[in-house]
């Protein structure tokens, strides 16, 4: 399971982040003071690192100025500046990533997801969430079950990893297609059924049926 | 001034010299002195007051016409053509230009005063703008974290705070000078994209389907500013969402198309078209939908409008060297084009 190591001012939005981090399939853990907040993140190891650039005190650039001069952990930089400065800046300090706050949960998993398999290959990305059985592995984009395993179109992926990552609560029509819009697949009311279909076919070559439930008029839950 | 001029506004002065000329001679006669004489005097008193004339309109010539020209020059040239008068060596002349450095120095003070004020303005807006997003993604996050489906309407009233914040940035940034922006080649279905995602719950939960197989494979790229471009894409759809097609008889849809014109010549464009077969705009609004606060006929009767999307739209493409078209018919479609000049302005 993948490391990621918070840097976020914001108590509220910090919490948040971990939460959304954790129901992904990753270990979050954050930094409460920052002063020295490169040493912090030293002595943690983590896989990866969020950056949120406006924080209190110090230069959000500093800090990655800071952790570059001897790591090369992957980071990923928020920002609510609205200026391509600040992300050029970033980038060119060493970031590798930036997303802007406030910005789907959903969308910023897909960046970590991004990330992740670029620097450190597609073992390292592995994020495994599972319910009763059903083991999808989200980098690989493969679900299985009991020994069998299918591999699972990109959209079929995407919605089968929204519905486990919210296992047990309904998601609405609109939320899934909204998650599949964030990956480029700008799909329709249509289009979304078949989707739904599809992932429904794939699941019950490895065994599983009506584990996908439908809800009329409010959404589907797994 | 001229030497007319100059002759016409003394036209007292004139005369009564002549006629002090004429009367010393005719004084001089009386006086019993020959002819000759009487002449003589005579023509050496005109000859001092004509070099005396000469003298005063040729010294003053220089600053009069500074004087002229700030007189008829543009608004915009005034202040400054009035700080580079010529100084004066005439006392009437010293008058008037301590008079017209007070009133420049005035004008010169108020306008900086209003400059500083208003950049402190949007140093605010700009800083308010980057607070409020942390609030705003908290409040996003807890939503998908831990709601429940019936609060999943929250995420788009959160959204439409989010589209009224970005309005306000770009509102503040449009009033001032152009160093705001940075310009490097990026292609067309990337802006599109992104502007499209931003607008996703809208369009998704309108039942809005979004075309963009017209942008090309590949796209094309074009220079610009895409944090710009995004904003005026986002505004756009924002349009194309509020004025859609309610009914029956189709499904209400945006389509998006990237081309390339006169490829290899100087006027070489890229033309982005977004298309919406919505409500259309009525031929007795369409020529004033880019004036500040316009809402027209549409805006009344669908959902209230700030009146402020195509008016930036069109600022910011200006500033950015696009030019920006609408077409439409009403009750059928509306269209609008922005043309990128492949060439960097």
């Amino acid at each position: 399971m993948a490391r990621i190591y918070v840097i976020e001012d914001d108590e509220d939005v910090r919490g948040q982040l971990c939460v959304l981090l954790r129901r992904g399939g990753y270990e979050a853990i954050y930094a409460e003071s920052f002063e020295d907040v490169a040493q912090q993140v030293f002595a943690a190891d983590p896989d990866l690192v969020l950056l949120d650039l406006g924080l209190p005190g110090t230069d959000g650039q500093y800090i990655i100025k800071e952790l570059r001069q001897s790591s090369d952990v992957p980071i990923i930089v928020l920002t609510s500046r609205a200026g391509d400065l600040d992300e050029l800046m970033s980038i060119s300090l060493g970031a590798d990533d930036f997303i802007a706050k406030p910005k789907s949960g959903q969308l910023l998993l897909a960046h970590i997801d991004a990330v992740l398999r670029r620097m450190k290959g597609l073992s390292a990305a592995g994020r495994i969430l599972e319910k009763d059985g059903l083991v999808m592995d989200v980098a690989r984009s493969t679900a299985s079950y009991q020994g069998s395993s299918v591999e699972l179109t990109k959209n079929e992926s995407r919605i089968l990893e929204l519905l486990l990552s919210r296992s047990g609560q309904i998601v609405s029509r609109e939320e899934i297609m909204e998650a599949l819009w964030n990956s480029d697949a700008f799909v329709d009311d249509n289009t979304l059924t078949v989707n739904m279909n599809r992932l429904r076919q794939a699941l019950t070559k490895i065994g599983i049926t009506h584990c996908v439930v439908t809800h009329r008029g409010q959404g589907y839950s797994l | 001034m001229s030497i007319e001029t100059y002759l016409r506004s003394h036209i007292v002065s004139l005369l009564l010299c002549v006629l002090s000329i004429i009367a010393t001679y005719f004084l001089v006669r009386v006086l019993d002195a020959a002819g000759n004489a009487a002449l003589l005097i005579a023509l050496m008193q005109a000859l001092f007051l004509i070099v005396a004339g000469l003298f005063n309109w040729f010294s003053g010539r220089r600053f009069w016409e500074g004087l002229v020209e700030i007189a008829d020059a543009p608004a915009n040239e005034v202040l400054s053509l009035a700080s580079n008068v010529v100084e004066p060596e005439f006392a009437e002349g010293i008058i008037v230009k301590r008079a017209l450095d007070n009133t420049t120095h005035a004008a010169n003070a108020m306008v900086g005063s209003l400059n500083a004020g208003q950049n402190d303005y949007r140093e605010f807006i700009e800083s308010w703008v980057h607070e409020i997003k942390t609030p705003l993604a908290a409040a996003n996050l807890m939503i998908e974290n831990y709601s429940d489906p019936r609060l999943r309407p929250l995420c788009a009233e959160l959204d439409r705070i989010g589209s009224y914040v970005e309005q306000a940035l770009f509102y503040a940034r449009s009033g001032s000078v152009e160093n705001d922006y940075l310009i490097r080649d990026v292609s067309v279905d990337s802006m599109v994209k992104e502007a499209v995602k931003s607008r996703a719950s809208e369009l998704i939960a309108a039942n809005i389907s979004v075309e963009l197989s017209g942008l090309g494979q590949p796209s094309p790229s074009v220079p610009c500013d895409p944090k710009w471009v995004v904003f005026v894409i986002g505004q756009l759809i924002d349009n194309a969402v509020r004025y859609r097609y309610i009914g029956q008889e189709r499904s209400a849809s945006i389509s998006f198309s990237a081309h390339a014109l006169d490829l290899k010549t100087a006027n070489e464009c890229v033309v982005l078209q977004i298309r919406d077969n919505g409500c259309g705009i009525p031929s007795a609004d369409i020529g004033r939908v880019f004036e500040k606060g316009f809402t027209g006929e549409n805006g009344r009767s669908r959902k209230k409008s700030t009146g402020l999307g195509l008016y930036l739209a069109h600022v910011l493409c200006e500033k950015m060297g696009l030019s920006v078209a609408i077409e439409s018919i009403y009750g059928s479609w509306t269209c609008v084009s922005i043309t990128f000049p492949r060439l960097k302005p």
